[in-house]
């Protein structure tokens, strides 16, 4: 093949390559471009990356496609260049009889190739080059929208502008949350922050003429509270990690400090937990019990479920960002390593297990580590109340949603105003939820599903029974009894009762 | 291919161009101006094709012709055709003779026809019957008398001309006739400057000085060496489609040629179509033919083989510009 003809077929290749790649470009942009806007518009339901992956998959089979059936035989090019360059079919002439003898090829074929050898190869365009630049700009524009537009998913329709002035009714319930924080046992570093956020919403509202402005200011508030009353639900988590222990001692745990009120620890709940202790103390000396093989189950039981307990609640302390000197920290890390002072640890009542000092030790351990732990856990649990409280009582004044807390399991719905009052329905175990008197709950002795009624009933006559054996101030048995009747009274009414 | 036998043939192409040369440099002292009509003569004699010249009287058809004979020094008779003119008058007869002997003996005599260029002058002026007697001589280059055949020699050559007005008591040329001639060319009234220089001329002298420069069997070397010009296949379907593009009733056929034309041309047109490009690249110093040469020759080599039919003459359309139109609509390429 003449040596002329091949440089103008391998720019006619590279031709070939360029317009494959702006071919490939164009429909690849464009395709990612089209899906992404109808990701955007909501017409398809894929990855916003899918347009991505889908736009390169097009334009490269687009691009191969146009490579591959874009070339030009030889005869093809020969007749482009005869007609582009006006050299009257010489080309194709010498393309169609190259190889073959005769009295004037040779000549026509020389003629050919001087004819074409003066004709610069960069004469040999990329036709219509502007046509493939304009649509690949076009593409890029279709792309730019797809990035542009707003997904119609995030759309909130303009608001209308609903007057809003704030009523006589919401400035006075305002004010008594205010007073109501100020009042509380929330600790300083919460209580003050919360109740001047308070205060600031309620002078912003004054100011406040329009619904949007409302919502704004007062769903800003309850994010403000619920930031600085954030420490407070890991509370939850210490609770949880107690409660999914297997071993009653520390569901029973859970349940005292998750049930404490803004009131004092009562002692005297203790006194079933000490019941068991008995038992388990029993156990692990060996009385009543003939068999070894007893012995050695209940051994194993005990030291699994404080094997398990403590690992979980040095898991939730580590990841739950309490700082180191907080009282909580103190009284879990207590709790898990020992408390200064000599107090046993959870971990090392492991080695104590065949041990005749077991009973001491538990009692020890749980009644003064979990002392401290109640004591600090009571202390965030008010913070955290307190500062659901006041954001329930936020949505129930201005007709806002609840927004979504972090903390696990149901919201507490706090008695209202203060802590002495008894005759709110509110209340419960647990989490604050309010249950019927039917609803399943998990007895912490037995392990079993029982009616919460009756599981009320069971501690209810334990607490009587041991109010009526045992040496309680006056002023202790009315705590003792206005706790369980607030109990009692949280139980939800049903239908027709 | 070796050098030597490229170095051959490299001169005789520069032999051709040459030759090419002093024939129009030798006719243009004879034949003022008609640089087309020299060229498509030229081109028809070496492609072996006869030529039909129509022209209004005194525009010189019958002085290019006789110039042509002298040039190409080849032997030349000039039939005169008259409506009296019989077709042993064209090509000879068997009369009767008296040998040395005294004994009667038939001999065949010759006529004007037995030339290498023959000058058919207003042909369409004989009878049909005259007419057909040119037929086999045009087309096979033999004249048949009796039961015996005499071949003409080679280069052969019938030039004929006609003239388009003065139609009463003429005869129109037969299709098959018209087809046996290569080309037709329209040799028009010349220019006010060329019929000065005819004019200056003429009243010096009114011979003919153009003088022999090529010989008969140097027109059928450049005659060999034409043929072997190149065409690719494009070119030839561009040639070939042209031809078939002229036929009415062909579906795929011009859009021109359904609405002008009531016949089209035969084979022998495409035939000739090559055979002249290839004549005409080699003249125009190209050595492959391309479309520009095909569409030039479409013009001879199809007027006088077409037929306009009554729309084209209500359109005032002439032949040419009909062929012209074919031309725009054949496609190039296959």
């Amino acid at each position: 093949m003449s040596g002329i003809f091949l440089k103008f077929k391998r720019r006619l290749n590279a031709i070939r390559t360029a317009r494959s790649v702006l071919v490939g470009s164009s429909v690849g942009l464009a395709s990612g471009g089209i899906v992404l806007i109808l990701w955007k518009l909501a017409v398809i339901d894929l990855l916003p990356i899918s347009s991505l992956y889908i736009g390169l998959g097009i334009a490269l089979i687009a691009g191969g496609l146009t490579f591959l059936f874009g070339g030009k035989k030889d005869k093809r090019l020969a007749e482009e260049l005869d007609s582009d360059f006006g050299l009257k079919a010489r080309v194709q002439t010498m393309v169609e009889y190259m190889g073959e003898e005769g009295e004037l090829l040779t000549i026509q074929r020389q003629d050919a190739e001087a004819a074409l050898s003066k004709i610069p190869l960069r004469k040999y365009k990329f036709r219509h080059l502007w046509l493939y630049v304009v649509i690949l700009a076009l593409s890029a524009a279709v792309l730019a929208v797809g990035f542009i537009i707003d997904d119609v998913r995030n759309y909130v329709p303009p608001e209308e502008m609903i007057p809003f002035e704030l009523s006589a009714l919401q400035e006075s319930g305002l004010n008594d949350l205010i007073k109501y924080v100020e009042t509380s046992k929330m600790e300083e570093e919460f209580r003050n922050p919360v109740a001047e956020e308070l205060r600031t919403l309620l002078q912003k509202l004054k100011n406040t003429h329009t619904q949007p402005e409302m919502l704004t200011a007062v769903n800003g508030s309850m994010q403000v509270i619920k930031n600085i009353t954030y420490e407070a639900s890991v509370t939850t988590e210490i609770v949880n990690a107690l409660w999914s222990s297997d071993d009653i001692y520390f569901k029973h745990l859970a349940i005292i400090l998750d049930t404490s009120d803004w009131g004092e620890p009562n002692n005297e709940t203790w006194g079933d937990f000490a019941e068991k202790l008995t038992e388990y103390t029993g156990v692990l000396l060996g009385e009543g019990k003939e068999d070894d093989d007893g012995l050695s189950e209940g051994k194993e039981t005990l030291k699994y479920a404080i094997d398990t307990t403590s690992r979980k609640l040095k898991t939730t302390l580590d990841s739950s960002g309490i700082p180191s000197d907080d009282e909580l920290y103190s009284a879990i890390d207590g709790l898990y390593n020992g408390s200064p002072g000599g107090l046993v640890s959870l971990l090392s009542l492991l080695d104590y297990i065949d041990d005749a000092g077991v009973r001491e030790s538990l009692e020890n351990c749980f009644n003064i580590n979990s002392n401290l732990l109640y004591d600090a856990i009571s202390l965030n649990k008010i913070n955290a109340n307190v500062g659901e409280y006041a954001m329930l009582r936020l949505t129930a004044l201005f007709i806002v949603p609840l927004p979504e807390f972090e903390r696990p399991g149901e919201m507490i719905i706090s008695s209202d105003k203060d802590d002495n009052n008894t005759t709110d329905s509110d209340g419960g175990i647990g989490g604050g939820a309010t249950y019927a008197g039917t609803d399943l709950v998990l007895d912490p002795i037995t392990g079993e599903l029982v009616e919460y009624g009756k599981l009320l009933d069971k501690y209810n006559a334990i607490m009587y029974e041991k109010l009526e054996n045992g040496s309680y101030t006056e002023e202790q048995k009315e705590a003792i009894k206005k706790y369980f009747a607030l109990l009692y009274s949280g139980i939800k009414k049903e239908e027709g009762n | 291919m070796s050098e030597t036998v490229n170095q051959i043939n490299m001169e005789k192409v520069k032999m051709f161009s040459e030759k090419i040369a002093e024939i129009k440099e030798e006719l243009a002292k004879d034949v003022v101006g008609q640089a087309d009509i020299i060229d498509g003569v030229i081109t028809a004699i070496i492609a072996g094709g006869n030529v039909l010249l129509e022209g209004v009287p005194g525009v010189g058809k019958t002085r290019l012709v006789r110039s042509l004979g002298r040039v190409l020094s080849l032997p030349f008779s000039r039939i005169q055709f008259t409506p009296d003119l019989m077709p042993s008058d064209v090509t000879g007869a068997n009369i009767v003779e008296k040998d040395e002997n005294g004994r009667l003996e038939t001999k065949f005599r010759p006529g004007p026809i037995f030339a290498n260029l023959v000058l058919a002058d207003e042909i369409n002026r004989a009878t049909p019957k005259t007419q057909s007697a040119m037929l086999e001589v045009m087309q096979e280059h033999k004249v048949t008398v009796g039961k015996e055949t005499y071949k003409l020699s080679e280069p052969f050559f019938v030039l004929a001309t006609e003239n388009p007005i003065e139609q009463d008591g003429t005869y129109p040329l037969p299709e098959a006739q018209m087809d046996r001639f290569m080309f037709k060319l329209i040799v028009d009234y010349p220019t006010n400057e060329e019929l000065m220089n005819i004019v200056r001329m003429t009243q010096k002298t009114m011979e003919e000085t153009a003088e022999a420069v090529i010989t008969g069997e140097e027109i059928l070397e450049m005659r060999a060496l034409a043929s072997q010009v190149p065409i690719c296949d494009e070119v030839l379907y561009y040639a070939v489609n042209m031809v078939s593009n002229t036929h009415p009733t062909r579906e795929e056929c011009a859009p021109s040629t359904k609405k002008y034309l009531r016949y089209g041309a035969s084979p022998r047109a495409a035939q000739g179509l090559v055979t002249c490009a290839k004549v005409r690249a080699l003249m125009d110093g190209r050595y492959n033919v391309s479309y520009e040469d095909i569409s030039a020759l479409a013009y001879p080599i199809l007027r006088h083989r077409i037929k306009i039919n009554y729309t084209a003459i209500n359109d005032k359309l002439t032949v040419d510009d009909v062929i012209g139109l074919i031309v725009k609509e054949t496609k190039k390429g296959c």
